[in-house]
């Protein structure tokens, strides 16, 4: 894997353990009907859902030129 | 038949595992498979089951036991069970006049365009008093009590329209210039201050 890519992985792997932290919180406030679940849900599983998928985003459009889709020959 | 509930749990699922393995192996991007499920697992399904599991919540927060959850309106749970029919919530309460289950957001929600919104934003404010701020009783409404809730259902019912008084004052009724609980007619309502005096009812056990 080249350095980009290596960063590229290295912000997947925030994103992702992110949204699965994310998630996981969202997943435990929907077993419990109480104002706190929903606390939880929105103040910690919402916020890092959303972070997740803010880096996800960051990390594709931070992509260098170099590692953009190559157009196909005749294109240009 | 699968729950909405359940559907949404095993998309959250799903949705963690496909997270889970592009964690593991973020090289599998490389390939356009990869990146589509990266799109749909990073993307995609967190949005779509974050919205969802949203809407569940703002349900699941117009449940009668959502509202008495806290400890300051259990008494005014206990005023549901009063066996009186002059306590207006008891007998909306106890004869089905409003939905058990959404006893409360029935009758305090305001029937209005944005009234369901409104709601909600109060509800954000009383957990904010309720776990900040420190509820103080004896608990007050915002404003008076609007006859407009009470004719959402009531209005147009043939025993509420063709009783005499009603009928009678119906135009002070509708541009609220006569309240319907505190114009001396229906004025016993909550009334927790007198509830340890007030017998009450048990359902019967199905």
């Amino acid at each position: 894997m080249s350095p980009t890519r290596g960063n590229l992985g290295h912000r997947l792997r925030i994103s992702g353990t992110l949204l699965i932290l994310g998630l996981l919180t969202e997943i435990i406030s929907l077993f419990w009907n109480h104002p706190l679940s929903f606390i939880a849900f929105a103040g910690i599983g919402v916020a890092c859902t959303g972070l997740g998928i803010l880096v996800f985003l960051w990390s594709l459009v931070s992509l260098p030129p170099s590692e953009a889709p190559v157009s196909r020959k005749g294109e240009d | 038949m699968i729950s909405p509930t359940a559907m949404l749990l095993l998309t959250l699922g799903i949705t963690m595992v496909l997270i889970g393995a592009l964690v593991r192996a973020p090289e599998i991007t490389e390939a356009r498979g990869g990146k589509i499920m990266a799109f749909v697992a990073l993307f995609l399904l967190p949005t779509l089951g974050t919205l969802w599991a949203f809407s569940v919540h703002i349900e699941r927060s117009k449940e009668t036991s959502f509202c008495l959850s806290c400890h300051v309106m259990q008494p005014y749970g206990r005023s549901l069970m009063v066996d009186d029919k002059s306590w207006i919530p008891a007998s909306h309460y106890e004869n089905h006049r409003v939905p058990r289950e959404e006893a409360c957001f029935t009758c305090h929600t305001t029937y209005t365009m944005y009234g369901d919104i409104r709601a909600k934003m109060t509800g954000l404010h009383h957990i904010w008093v309720e776990y900040v701020e420190g509820a103080k009783p004896p608990l007050r409404l915002y404003e008076p009590y609007n006859n407009r809730e009470c004719l959402h259902c009531h209005a147009g019912a043939r025993s509420f329209e063709e009783e005499a008084t009603h009928s009678a004052m119906m135009d002070d009724l509708k541009n609220n210039s006569m309240s319907c609980l505190t114009s001396g007619c229906h004025d016993t309502i909550h009334n927790i201050e007198h509830l340890k005096d007030a017998k009450m009812w048990s359902p019967p056990k199905s």
